[in-house]
């Protein structure tokens, strides 16, 4: 009989992780399946996450285990007010501070696996990387493709020209 | 396998999907929003800015998550351009929207009927600031005021049911002459806006009826001091007897130059018991009779964060500043606070508590800045009322700056040991730009063991001493040394160990003077001291430092590191300890 405190994860390529389930938890989904399941022994296969990205997102959930509900600020519910009040600390630019691929993977499975804590110090990580730089410049630091013509870009940019004329 | 290769060469950030892009956009336009939704004592001074527009022109996936994500588009800015607001209207449906207008008046005016077919939506009515606007040429500046003739254009959309409705900041800057009008009357009724949560408002008729407030978390209101229409304490204390939700409450007091208008209660409500209200601030220069007469009248079990600015009248005594600053009925609660923030000022003493944002566990910073002439009489009350007034009060830090430099303004030693000894929760004094014998005066009184027990007191556990006055030349600054190192031993010995941290900018600038050379600005010139300095880091965990405009030099820089060296093997040999130690 394990200890009935903690689990096993498995990765999509067979990486095994014993994990609290007090950090699990941290995953509506896994802890969504932890309440179905009960107690059991049985390892929880996560088939769309590789083994360096879970290492990842465990040491977020671990590190974030005891974060406690912020008690300033108006207690507004809704995405507006989270993300007005989603703080990123040191750590957590400390943590994102990985390759690209790894980055939007980790955010692709704190999606997957709603750890909404998580996905918001991702996507404001990302946010502040765009932020202050022009279209090109964000299309050059994540490799997009500009799609527009020349004439599209123009009647784009005159389109929003209401946003510079204040 | 990078995300890269799996993609075929897709870039990694197309494989979010759409709701983490969203996220993101929505993450980098909270950044432009953010001013418009946290309300700092008013409405904000400029127009929305929507910087995030540009992020559509990145590809064309962005743009098109962008136009089908209506909550981008929720900010409805209202200008002269109706197009504009019809189109952001059609783009931000069918999500609530929050609206936000500028003066003129005749823009809210022009817009009003394209926004009252929309008024189900409203989840925000705000508005800026006066808009101020830079005249041709010369350099005149004109203003757009938000005025009662704006509020009357925006009156019609009160008259709809507003069922979304969650926020409004309506706070119109008033003439001295509207200032004795009546408040202005929007026909606010709870019926038609249910779910109003935070209330940010000044010079409006609000209603009477219990159900318009039963709702609201959060509440700023601007008081009035017209003769005819003032705000009373029992105003304050019937709206918050209706207001059982309420976290956040805001009393700002723009106008003290107006006169004060009676303000005693003759309320006869109960205690109004408040469960949820975490933080209260009176902000401005409000009279302690007023703050004092509220805060008698709730009973706030979760408030975690008070902040008092207390007006006090100028040919008060010292003993009623502190008085009035630390109210009886305030006392009583700060042992549950996280934060509390005191302010007052008078012509002579002011007293404010230090933000704490550098020290989220030292909750109670207390700043007495002494700012002419005091003779030891007036001081000697104001500092036995401070004594009895901090004896419920968990001062962690108290900074004491003196402006003065008499010799008068010494607190007598008995003085300190009677206010440490009062003080136990104290952990830090600071002194700043005061002269030698009032610090002299309370080192003493922390070498001095007590009448009662015999010990030597048990706080603070450091002492900062910033620009000391009347420290000119290497004699004070041996003298001073000494002093410190002498009372550090005599409580290492006894086990209250003493942390020092000295800044002593003065006598860097004394030594400039004198060489006379404003290039001599090299550790050089305080070879002297430095020995000294390396002794009493030793003895008392000292945090030497030197400061002046140009350098920052700390112990680290008073040697080289052949001197370094020598140092550390000496202590080894001394203390049997590994090298390094000091630096």
């Amino acid at each position: 009989m394990g200890d009935s405190n903690r689990l096993t994860l498995v990765a999509s390529d067979g990486g095994k992780f014993v994990v609290d389930k007090e950090v699990v938890q941290m995953s509506v989904l896994l802890k969504n399946m932890i309440e179905d399941l009960g107690e059991t022994d049985e390892s929880i296969p996560i088939p769309n996450v590789t083994s360096p990205v879970l290492t990842k997102v465990i040491e977020f959930c671990e590190n974030h285990r005891t974060d406690a509900a912020r008690t300033d600020g108006p207690n507004v519910d809704g995405d507006d007010a989270r993300m007005r009040t989603a703080v990123v600390s040191d750590w957590d630019r400390q943590f994102f501070d990985v390759d690209q691929d790894l980055m939007f993977e980790i955010i692709v499975a704190a999606n997957y696996l709603d750890i909404k804590s998580l996905v918001d110090v991702g996507c404001k990580v990302v946010a502040d990387m765009i932020k202050g730089k022009s279209p090109q410049e964000i299309r050059d630091l994540f490799d997009i493709v500009n799609d527009f013509s020349p004439e599209e870009e123009a009647a784009l940019r005159k389109e929003n020209e209401w946003a510079n004329d204040r | 396998m990078s995300a890269r290769t799996a993609l075929n060469g897709v870039p990694p950030i197309h494989a979010l999907p759409v709701e983490l892009i969203v996220s993101i956009i929505h993450h980098y336009a909270q950044s432009d929003f953010s001013v418009f939704y946290a309300y700092h004592d008013g409405p904000p001074r400029e127009p929305p800015i929507m910087n995030w527009v540009a992020l559509m022109l990145v590809c064309r996936r962005w743009r098109n998550i962008a136009l089908n994500t209506p909550r981008l588009w929720r900010l409805i800015h209202v200008t002269a351009d109706l197009d504009l607001l019809r189109l952001h209207l059609a783009r931000s449906a069918p999500a609530t929207i929050d609206v936000f207008f500028m003066p003129p008046a005749s823009l809210v005016n022009d817009a009003m009927p394209i926004l009252l077919t929309e008024a189900h939506r409203i989840r925000t009515i705000s508005h800026c600031k006066d808009i101020r606007l830079a005249m041709t040429k010369a350099s005149m500046r004109h203003f757009l005021h938000v005025g009662f003739r704006m509020l009357e254009y925006m009156k019609p959309l009160f008259s709809r049911p507003l069922p979304a409705l969650e926020t409004m900041v309506i706070w119109p800057t008033v003439s001295a002459v509207d200032r004795q009008s009546a408040p202005f009357d929007l026909d606010l009724m709870a019926e038609r806006h249910p779910q109003l949560r935070k209330l940010a408002c000044s010079h409006i008729r609000l209603p009477s009826s219990p159900t318009f407030w039963s709702s609201l978390r959060e509440l700023h209101l601007g008081i009035r001091r017209n003769v005819q229409y003032p705000t009373l304490v029992d105003d304050i204390l019937h709206i918050l007897a209706s207001t059982p939700q309420l976290e956040i409450l805001q009393l700002p007091d723009r106008y003290s130059a107006d006169p004060a208008p009676h303000r005693t209660t003759t309320c006869a409500l109960e205690t109004v018991v408040l469960q949820h209200l975490r933080i209260i601030e009176f902000c401005g220069r409000q009279d302690s009779s007023f703050v004092g007469a509220i805060l008698q009248h709730i009973l706030v079990p979760v408030l975690r964060r008070l902040h008092l600015e207390i007006s006090v009248p100028h040919d008060a005594e010292v003993g009623d500043l502190v008085r009035q600053v630390l109210l009886p009925a305030a006392r009583g609660l700060i042992s549950t606070l996280d934060r509390l923030h005191v302010a007052a000022n008078h012509w002579w003493v002011s007293m404010h508590s230090e933000d704490s944002d550098d020290s989220p566990l030292c909750r109670f910073r207390l700043k007495i800045h002494i700012q002419s002439d005091v003779t030891l009489n007036r001081f000697a009350t104001a500092f036995d009322v401070l004594c009895h007034a901090l004896q419920d009060a968990p001062l962690e830090f108290l900074h004491f700056r003196d402006s003065c430099h008499s010799r008068s303004s010494v607190i007598p030693q008995q003085m300190w040991q009677s206010f440490l000894s009062t003080c136990t929760s104290l952990r830090t004094v600071k002194f700043e730009n005061t002269n030698l014998p009032c610090v002299y005066s309370m080192l003493d009184a922390l070498a001095t063991p007590g009448d009662s027990d015999g010990a030597l007191p048990s706080c603070p556990d450091k002492i900062q001493i910033v620009r000391p006055y009347g420290v000119l030349n290497s004699v004070y600054s041996h003298d001073l040394i000494k002093h410190l190192l002498d009372i550090a031993r005599a409580r290492a010995s006894a086990n209250r160990p003493l942390q020092v941290c000295l800044e002593m900018a003065h006598l860097q600038q004394q030594y400039l003077s004198r060489f006379r050379d404003p290039r001599i600005v090299t550790v050089s010139s305080f070879k002297a001291h430095r020995w000294l300095l390396l002794a009493l880091a030793e003895q008392c965990n000292f945090d030497g430092r030197f400061w002046d405009s140009h350098h920052k030099t700390r112990l680290d820089d008073l040697f080289d590191e052949n001197e370094w060296e020598r140092i550390d093997d000496e202590m080894s040999a001394r203390r049997g300890i590994a090298t390094g130690g000091l630096r």
